[in-house]
């Protein structure tokens, strides 16, 4: 039986990051809010029949920390109810500083979460204001604090770099500062501009300019070098970690084994069909409330799409995958499948095949994105 | 009524010009008279590069309307146009249009007329308020000679067009100069051989409108299952099968392609819908030729030849759009003659393909006569500008006293690219240009290669002359680092004269490129994105292991003033 993930979307903020294009509602209505925290619950009952033990609930958002402790608990002990988890059950919750208390922290730790994911994103005043953030960065800390008393004992921050106005000395403060909190884990995201953003409004308009490209790339290489220099190794693209700290329900996707999503436009794979579901908040509520299946639409991955899905997700991680795990899942070798992709990537010093296992050289790890579209299948994906 | 009626093509609609000529035939009734007059008119291009399918209409033709803005006054295509339409001795209208415009000034444009030749009363129209329409129709009645043809005759009709029909296969634009042809005929093609059976004979109006015969003086099609447009070569004869005429009329100089350039898929699966695309497309327009040509960087394509850089671009877009493929065009180049040491001679219409310079005695480039009229003001601007491309000053002729009419003599290369443009910007915009093709002149020319990772890529060579080459190089190379992308290493853009490295620039490896976050749980999401970056991948031309944007080929041509 396959380990299973369950995400939970809290799509509830009190702003619009100027960088986000999540599935996010802004209400501060309790009764919109606890109606939403009913639906998740039944949702789960309609799904819950799934394969393996739960290896980790991830609460992400949104601003799951919007949710008050008593919500959290209810959904974590239906979850346990209907399904089996494992002993070393991980139970991340996504926060926003700013967003909770001493309190609230004991709350959510009290009902099980033991991770807590913290989105401080700089160090800067000027930038988190750039970045329409509601925090500074004295909140955040405040709440690394009240966390570590609570007795979260595995807290992950996140930055982001590459932000319009920021310089290298502002991203060298700025992952300095995070790493003076010893966090046991560190994600680290270079900026994409999505469409539709308030701050693609702004780059296209001339209003933002991003950094150049080689200054983002110089900005990458210091903060990956401050991190590991204090301990924490990068073990995927954007996500470094203490030894056994690594994110286990990243590490679910990265693996291509299955997890649940639960909430409006929640993604879910149950080892061969991705689906996600309805987008809206309303039309959301509507389905589950009328006992209706959530799902918005799926694709089923044929065999040649699962492997390519595989090696592109997996060499994402800086170990890349066994070539074992690889002829377990799917009966042929990697060798026989994709030889013929690898072998000029090797001899080009892209990628690198040792010890059963085949992984990015350190200078295919920086392009990857010319390398992956290699394994892609000839023809546009085949679905069902 | 549709506005734009004859200009059907979509092409012609978007940018508002006549590409392909359009015949229509009308009835008119004079007030008092009972009889109506049939007339038939074609419609044709103002564009240099389409001057041929204007002297095909003329030849079909008793008369011609000359037509001139009632603001700009007369222009150079004003001039080439008439130069034709008095080469085909034919009776003259001098129209002034757009007399509704606040800025027209018919008078000061009746006399530029007069001054460049045109006698007779010009008749003065608004097409857009419909004003002067029976003044024309009157004109035409009183000064345009009706056709003079013999209708007893044995049958001679000029092809001045031809269109393949899915259906009725080639349909044969003729005009009747002696005898009928109706649809029971049997017709024969008086150079071409060719005998078929007529099965249907029509006219314009401007819709196919099928009629019983056509008689002599008529224009107007006819359709017998040709399935070859070949057969029926513009220019030639028809002639009755039983009872042929004893000679062909005059027939037309075949079009002689001026600019070259060579036309490549992007996806070399696609060279043999490309040569579909063409052949088709040659249909319908006898002045596109074309052969196979091999790249050693772009692999297997064409080489073609056009009358002119608008007739290029206007293939090159109908390839695109029609038949959807996605093309690699080389930056357009003249044909150069090649003067052998033994005597002999050689045409080099790709440029990869001039021989080493040991096996040359002298090259030869093609020369236009080229007409230019601007404001007095702007002679100096104009004057520098044809300097500054080689121009030998001919002659100035003053139309009235603040417009003059320059005439120099140009190598075609130079006017080929922007020289148009130059004119405009230096002139804000008054000027008006036109050519004609005169002769092959000796000139000090040279190929420059660019070469990328250090090895000549083909496709991008291009002859210059020798003083400009040092410039042209450096402006190239320049160009090129800006339009290729980064590629996964570094990669060195030189510039060569026979082996000798005159510039170089280089285009930076790509430092990082990479997907940084996981959509909670959305992988199809970055499916999507790693199959958008592969699409884009696939819309560039890998040369060595360098990949190649389409601008990049054409690179030549974004270059400024020089």
């Amino acid at each position: 039986m396959s380990p299973t993930g369950v995400y939970v979307h809290v799509p509830f903020c009190v702003a619009r990051c100027a960088y986000c294009d999540f599935a996010i509602h802004l209400t501060t209505d309790e009764a919109v809010h606890a109606r939403y925290y009913d639906a998740l619950v039944r949702e789960w009952e309609t799904r819950a029949s799934g394969p393996g033990p739960v290896v980790s609930i991830y609460f992400g958002g949104g601003t799951p920390s919007l949710a008050p402790p008593a919500a959290i608990a209810r959904i974590i002990s239906a979850i346990k109810h209907l399904s089996p988890v494992a002993a070393d059950l991980e139970v991340t919750l996504e926060a926003n500083p700013g967003t909770v208390t001493e309190d609230t922290l004991h709350g959510y730790r009290e009902a099980g979460v033991n991770r807590l994911s913290l989105g401080v994103q700089a160090a800067d005043t000027q930038i988190l204001k750039a970045m329409n953030r509601t925090h500074n960065f004295v909140q955040a800390v405040e709440a690394i604090g009240w966390a570590r008393a609570a007795g979260m004992d595995n807290v992950n921050l996140d930055a982001i770099y590459g932000y319009p106005g920021q310089e290298l000395a502002d991203v060298e403060r700025t992952v300095q500062a995070l790493l003076d909190q010893e966090p046991e884990h560190l994600s680290l995201y270079q900026l994409q501009v999505e469409p539709g953003t308030p701050l693609a409004r702004d780059v296209s308009r001339g209003r933002a300019a991003l950094p150049d490209p080689d200054l983002t790339a110089d900005m990458a290489d210091r903060a990956a070098e401050l991190s590991e220099a204090v301990g924490l190794r990068r073990y995927e693209v954007s996500n470094f970690a203490r030894p056994g700290r690594t994110s286990r329900h990243n590490r679910l996707y990265w693996n291509q084994d299955p997890y649940v999503g639960l909430g409006m436009a929640a993604h879910s794979f149950d080892g061969r069909r991705r689906s996600w579901n309805v987008r809206s908040l309303s039309g959301y509520l509507a389905r589950v409330e009328a006992g209706q299946p959530s799902e918005l639409s799926g694709e089923t991955l044929g065999q040649e799409a699962l492997m390519s899905e595989f090696v592109w997700l997996g060499l994402r991680q800086v170990d890349g995958i066994a070539a074992l795990n690889f002829s377990q899942r799917f009966g042929v070798t990697l060798e026989s499948r994709f030889g013929s992709v690898i072998e000029p990537l090797r001899r080009s010093g892209l990628i690198a095949a040792e010890r059963g296992r085949l992984f990015l050289s350190p200078r295919g790890f920086e392009v990857m994105n010319r390398i992956l579209p290699e394994f892609l299948p000839e023809s546009p994906q085949e679905l069902s | 009524m549709t506005p734009q009626v004859l200009d059907q093509m979509q092409l012609e609609r978007e940018r508002g010009i006549t590409i392909k000529a359009q015949a229509v035939r009308l009835s008119y009734r004079r007030p008092g008279e009972s009889e109506p007059y049939v007339m038939n008119l074609i419609d044709t291009p103002g564009h240099v590069d389409f001057t041929y399918e204007v002297s095909r209409s003329l030849a079909a033709c008793e008369g011609a309307l000359l037509v001139v803005d009632a603001s700009q006054g007369v222009e150079a295509q004003t001039l080439a146009n008439l130069y034709l339409a008095l080469e085909h001795d034919l009776a003259i209208i001098p129209v002034i249009n757009k007399i509704d415009l606040p800025s027209a000034e018919p008078e000061r444009v009746a006399a530029e007329l007069l001054e460049v030749g045109v006698e007779g009363e010009p008749v003065l129209v608004s097409a857009k308020l419909g004003l002067g329409i029976d003044t024309i129709l009157d004109a035409i009645v009183d000064r345009i000679p009706p056709p003079s043809g013999d209708a007893a005759a044995p049958l001679q009709a000029l092809i001045f067009d031809s269109r393949f029909d899915a259906y009725k296969g080639v349909l044969v634009y003729v005009r009747v100069a002696s005898g009928t042809l109706s649809a029971s005929d049997r017709i024969r093609f008086m150079q071409g051989g060719g005998e078929f059976q007529v099965q249907e004979v029509g006219v314009f109006r401007p819709a196919l409108t099928p009629v019983a015969e056509l008689g002599a003086g008529e224009v107007g099609y006819f359709a017998a299952a040709i399935r070859d447009v070949r057969e029926t070569r513009v220019g030639d004869t028809v002639t009755g099968a039983e009872r042929p005429a004893a000679t062909s009329l005059p027939g037309y100089r075949p079009a002689q392609p001026m600019v070259f350039s060579g036309l490549y898929p992007v996806d070399s699966q696609e060279y043999g819908r490309l040569k579909e695309a063409l052949e088709k497309l040659q249909l319908n327009d006898a002045a596109l030729v074309f052969e196979p040509e091999t790249s050693e960087a772009l692999g297997f394509g064409f080489r073609a030849g056009f009358l002119g850089l608008l007739h290029l671009e206007v293939v090159q877009e109908r390839i695109e759009r029609e038949y959807g493929l996605s093309l690699i065009t080389t930056a357009p180049n003249v044909a150069i003659r090649v003067k052998l040491p033994g005597g002999g001679e050689l045409l080099v219409d790709n440029p990869a393909r001039l021989p080493a310079t040991g096996s040359i005695e002298a090259l030869e480039e093609p020369f236009v006569d080229a007409s230019i009229i601007v404001p007095s003001e702007y002679i100096g601007a104009v004057m520098d500008l044809a300097q500054d491309r080689r121009g030998e000053y001919r002659d100035m002729t003053y139309l009235d006293p603040l417009r003059v009419l320059i005439t120099y003599r140009l190598p075609l290369s130079e006017i080929m690219y922007d020289f148009f443009d130059q004119l405009k910007s230096r002139t804000r915009g008054y000027a008006s240009f036109d050519y004609t093709f005169d002769t092959y002149r000796a000139s000090d020319l040279v190929r420059l290669d660019i070469l990328l990772n250090g090895e000549v890529v083909d496709a991008l060579s291009v002859i210059v002359h020798r003083q400009k080459a040092e410039v042209r190089g450096r402006a190239l190379v320049e160009k090129l680092k800006e339009l290729i992308p980064r590629q996964m290493f570094e990669v060195p853009v030189q510039a060569a004269i026979g082996g000798r490295v005159i510039a170089r620039e280089t285009v930076r490896a790509m430092r990082k490129d990479v997907l940084a976050k996981c959509y909670g749980g959305d992988i199809t999401r970055k499916r999507k994105l790693l199959e958008k970056q592969r699409e884009g991948k696939r819309r560039m031309k890998s040369v060595g292991n360098v990949e190649l944007p389409q601008e990049a080929f054409m690179a030549i041509l974004k270059l400024g003033p020089s």
